[in-house]
């Protein structure tokens, strides 16, 4: 599959938002998304981690057009053509979303409560009308069916099911179109622990058994894991860290990653560890620190020539090892295989 | 391809009870409001007012409203009895008679009781005759004279002898009616707009709320006075009733649309409704399924707090002789021939038809603040 | 000395030790759709100095039994009995339950001797007035320290908590800092006046994880250093492995399991308890995770019997019958038939 074309090549994505934009003040700029670059191939998935303010939900709903790129491509391999998602309009790029979907971080809030579940599940259906008439209600059946609840859960309204069950309507929605990549925003964040395992295995064999791709994006290091063949790790809009999973978490090479991954709680008493969190909060996005964004906090970006260079220059995502990305100028001396011990 | 899962989470045979798991979003909302009494209340209160005024007005008056009582011009209301002056006790209900007196010394007219008269009051008598719905004849009233020789006028009679009451009851037909239909044309604008300017975002919005803003900070009053000024004098009333009813909701669709974007810029950020638009959905079906029905409630108790206003905004106007004009009957006609000093001195029951007015902005607003809280999920608990 | 004298004087001892003892807490709400027991009999003990955490999904109760140690529950349509002893700093022992909660003793605890920090200290601090204007009225109320001495002690208490700068941030408005800096806050307007037990409600969940990271340190240093006792309620096993010494499980407002965090995390002995523990994907774990089954029921469901038991795998006949919090040799409660045999003595 490498020599072929990839589902999904981003290329060089930007958002800015403009706040506090009125009649007589220009705002200011804040850029979400910060030339951000990745492909994914058919069937993989791409975990896409960060915290608060680092851009991964705005780039999530920026690859589906909610929001208008600033500029940048995203190219999509439909049917052994590709076409340049983010510019087409009209029904053609109706007809492409049939292949992007997405399933949203709030099951409470993705579905119509207005509306009964069967009511929920006809809409793409109605939408696209790629399906005859006669099918459709086998068909919403059998979405039903696969991932997990019973027919007889149609006719009732969003409210009386449990925050795994809505997930798992809302996930029967995206399937409904037949896409080939979706969009995971923070899928299970809002699920009780005991609901997240159910959700996530749910995914994990949907993706199988359908040759889904998803882009995974959590700011649940372990989660992410879980799911994601490849991760990319997001601070102030731009991508710091980009490897493969196994790599990723055998070796973290960003120091802001191995930070991620040093302040995540483990379940396991013996394993408290005497850490060393970074230093202060992440910044505003509106006003990011020069350089590299993180060098504020950066351990490794001490003091004189170190810190000059940090604050001065802006680190290019660099191939460190083999298909491991890393956006600092001191990746190389960064080292940790101790993380690999839990 | 189907991943049989074990682990799922299938809602048990039982439907598990879920936070307000039964019935639908509507059901809900009713038992909400069911909930508050006030809400009820005012409810009640909106719809007595409504039959009796709106749909069955020539019933409930006992007299027509232009019928004149010769004998009894700017009478003061007459008292209802069922014992009389020898302490006899009777099941039917009267009035005594009235005796005109002329002080000799300021000619003044005073009328006082003639207790050597009773006029018994009947139920379902005949009366004066009219059409119901406008055209089916009939001449059966609620109450009056029941042996049709006296007559009955709980709230006295204006200067040329017509009964307040009927008038009362009459005038409320225009009074309520214009408040409804000037707040649903309103309503259509606002919400057509608001939505509009919403969803849209951008230049339409900010175009339809300049324009709002614009509206909004025009004094109403003067506006109004203008508006209603400009309607030509030669118009035909019922032509002077829309007229008066459009002036009035083109200048409160401005409070209505503001809420409606408001909402609706809530609403589109919505998961739900952002799922509908990586569906691809067109503009229409997000808007028709998704954002009117999610402000839908919302709507209709802005509306329901707006009526009060278009009811005092027409009183205000008939009030200042600007409104409807007679031989329409509102109660702010009515309160225009309260006018001045001498009126209220001495025929003051020609204030009555403030009653109505109060009344009514209470019923509306308690009923739109019921409804308020009822629309709102969080209420709960 | 015999073994006798031995259990005795370890009683003893453990007595002193208890700074707050729940015993048989009940909660219920009448809401407009039915009675929720949210609290079901809940035993907690806090020893001195240690950090107990109570760990469950939402709607198990958790929140619930920290409020009513500060009578902070809603005075209308709510049931409560049980007792809630407290050891008070003159010595002597107060059932908070029976306070009245508008009394002076009662706030004479409340925010002195027990202080309490929430999820989101947004709406916990006022926006209205000053960082320091709140840790001074804190001050004020639960100390008798005034004036420049008050001052003083406001920036020891930014300091404390990690604020750089306290004399400037003493001035700044809620707003104006970040969300791990608002929750150092209220954590210094919490310790004001050195208070014996500090309940924490989900302190961390709304933060990003580095800032989490930084908060749990803070939390465990002024302990150390305080020498206080803590309530950390928390859904994340994460964060109790990190913190607890001791761990209670809550499932539908019963503690289904009651052990040293160490013995919690060696040992799960509850089926509920395993059954959290193996739906976490795990950094390092490729297996696949073998999650609960179902989903938490509501609250208003009249369960007969254990009420893990249509969830459990291991559901056996006997669990139609409510199981007894079960005490295993080594130390650990469970509430669950299974260990009926096992068991020492039956609570």
């Amino acid at each position: 599959m490498t020599n072929a074309q990839p589902l999904l090549d981003v290329q060089h994505l930007s958002k800015s938002f403009v706040i506090g934009k009125k009649l007589l003040d220009e705002g200011q700029t804040l850029r979400a998304v910060d030339d951000v670059s990745f492909t994914l191939e058919r069937g993989e998935s791409l975990g896409v981690v960060g915290e608060s303010g680092c851009g991964k939900s705005t780039l999530g709903r920026t690859l589906l057009r909610l929001y208008e790129p600033t500029s940048g491509r995203v190219v999509l391999a439909i049917d052994g053509a590709a076409s340049d998602f983010s510019t087409i309009k009209g029904e053609a790029l109706k007809q492409m979303r049939r292949k992007l979907q997405m399933v949203f971080q709030d099951p409470s809030a993705s579905l119509n409560p207005r509306m009964t579940i069967r009511d929920i599940l006809r809409e793409p259906f109605a939408i696209h009308r790629h399906v005859p008439a006669a099918e459709i209600e086998a068909r919403i059946r059998g979405l039903m069916a696969e991932v997990g609840l019973r027919e007889d859960a149609l006719d009732r309204f969003p409210h009386s099911f449990s925050g795994g069950q809505k997930q798992r309507i809302g996930i029967a929605r995206a399937l409904a179109l037949e896409p080939d990549l979706i969009v995971l925003d923070e899928p299970v964040s809002a699920l009780d622990v005991s609901i997240r395992g159910q959700v996530l295995n749910l995914l994990k064999d949907l993706q199988r058994g359908r040759g889904l791709s998803y882009i995974f994006i959590s700011h649940d290091l372990a989660a992410v894991q879980y799911i994601a063949d490849r991760i990319a790790v997001m601070y102030l809009g731009r991508i710091v860290e980009l490897a493969s999973a196994q790599s990723f978490y055998a070796a973290p090479r960003h120091p802001y990653a191995l930070a991620l991954l040093s302040a995540l709680p483990v379940p396991n008493p013996k394993l408290r560890r005497g850490r060393q969190p970074p230093r202060g909060t992440i910044p505003s996005p509106i006003n990011p620190p020069s350089g590299c964004h993180f060098h504020t906090r950066c351990p490794f970006a001490t003091a004189g020539a170190r810190l000059h260079r940090c604050s001065g220059e802006v680190p290019q995502l660099r191939e460190i090892a083999s298909k491991h990305w890393a956006r600092c100028h001191f990746a190389e001396e960064i080292q940790q295989s101790s993380l690999a011990v839990r | 391809m189907s991943v049989a899962q074990s682990e799922g989470d299938v809602p048990q045979v039982k439907a598990p009870a879920r936070r307000n798991a039964d019935g639908t979003y509507w059901s809900q909302t009713r038992r909400r409001f069911m909930r508050s009494r006030v809400g009820v209340a005012g409810a009640v209160v909106v719809l007595v007012l409504y039959l009796i005024c709106l749909i069955l007005p020539e019933f409930f008056a006992p007299y027509d409203p232009e019928s004149k009582n010769a004998q009894y011009f700017g009478g003061p209301p007459q008292v209802v009895r069922f014992v009389d002056d020898e302490g006899q006790l009777s099941i039917q209900p009267f009035v005594y008679g009235v005796a005109r007196k002329i002080d000799p010394k300021t000619m003044q007219r005073t009328f006082a009781e003639d207790r050597s008269v009773h006029y018994p009051i009947g139920f379902f008598v005949r009366g004066d005759a009219y059409k119901l719905f406008g055209f089916i004849p009939a001449d059966i009233h609620l109450f009056g004279s029941a042996d049709g020789k006296g007559h009955v006028n709980l709230l006295g009679t204006d200067r040329i002898g017509r009964d307040v009451l009927s008038r009362m009851i009459h005038g409320g037909r225009l009074s309520l009616s214009m408040g409804l239909i000037g707040v649903s044309i309103s309503l259509i604008l606002g919400a057509v707009l608001g939505t509009v300017a919403g969803y849209f975002g951008g230049v339409t919005d900010n175009v339809v709320m300049r324009a709002t803003e614009v509206l909004m900070a025009f004094p109403t009053l003067p506006l109004w006075m203008t508006l209603a000024a400009a309607v030509p004098p030669d118009w035909s009333p019922t032509a002077v009733y829309i007229g008066i009813t459009a002036i009035l909701a083109l200048v409160a669709w401005g409070t209505l649309a503001r809420e409606v974007r408001g909402k609706v810029l809530a609403l589109r950020e919505e998961e739900y409704v952002l799922a509908g638009r990586v569906m691809g959905a067109s503009h229409a079906r997000l808007i028709f399924r998704h954002l009117l029905p999610g402000c839908f409630s919302h709507i209709i108790v802005v509306a329901t707090l707006a009526i009060p206003s278009m009811i005092i905004a027409e009183t205000a106007l008939g009030f200042l002789g600007l409104g409807v004009k007679p031989p329409m009957i509102s109660w702010g006609v009515m309160l225009n021939e309260a006018q001045n000093i001498r009126s209220i001195a001495h025929t003051p029951w020609l204030l009555f038809p403030a009653i109505p007015v109060i009344v009514s902005i209470l019923a509306f607003n308690f009923l739109g603040d019921g409804m308020r809280d009822a629309a709102d999920p969080q209420s709960e608990l | 000395m015999g073994t006798m004298e031995m259990v005795a004087a370890a009683d003893g001892r453990e007595q002193d030790d208890i700074l707050l003892h729940i015993e048989n807490l009940k909660v219920g709400f009448q809401t407009t759709s039915g009675f929720v027991r949210a609290v079901d009999g809940v035993d907690l003990k806090v020893r001195r100095g240690r950090t107990l955490a109570v760990v469950g999904e939402s709607g198990c109760g958790k929140s619930i039994t920290a409020r009513s140690v500060l009578g902070l529950l809603p005075e209308q349509n709510t049931v409560m009995s049980g007792s809630i002893a407290f050891k008070s700093r003159t010595g002597e022992v107060l059932d908070i339950a029976s306070l009245p909660r508008r009394g002076k003793r009662m706030r004479s605890i409340r925010g002195a001797e027990i202080a309490m920090i929430f999820q989101e200290p947004m709406t916990s601090l006022t926006p209205v007035f000053t960082v320091g204007d709140q840790i001074l009225e804190a001050l004020r109320l639960h100390t008798p320290v005034r004036g420049a001495q008050a001052l003083a002690r406001a920036i020891e208490l930014l300091e404390m908590v990690g604020i750089p700068e306290p004399e400037s941030r003493l001035k700044a408005y809620p707003h104006q800092m970040s969300g791990g800096m608002r929750q150092r806050v209220m954590i210094a307007m919490a310790l004001a006046s050195n208070p014996s037990l500090l309940l924490a409600d989900e302190p961390t969940t709304a933060l990003d994880v580095t800032v989490q990271a930084q908060i749990l340190d803070l939390m465990r240093g002024l302990q150390d250093e305080l020498g206080m006792s803590v309530v950390f309620i928390t859904h994340d096993l994460g964060v109790v492995a990190e913190m607890a010494h001791e761990v209670a499980v809550i499932y539908l407002g019963q503690v289904v399991e009651y052990a040293s965090v160490d013995d919690l995390f060696e040992r799960p002995t509850h089926p509920y308890t395993r059954g959290l523990l193996n739906s976490l994907p795990r950094i390092g774990a490729t297996e696949r995770l073998v999650p609960i089954a179902g989903s938490v029921p509501d609250p208003r469901e009249h369960r007969v019997g254990c009420r893990f038991a249509d969830r459990c795998a291991s559901r056996m006949a006997k669990c139609d019958t409510p199981p007894p919090l079960i005490k295993l040799p080594h130390g650990q409660d469970v509430r669950c038939w299974l260990h009926e045999n096992e068991g020492g003595t039956q609570s």
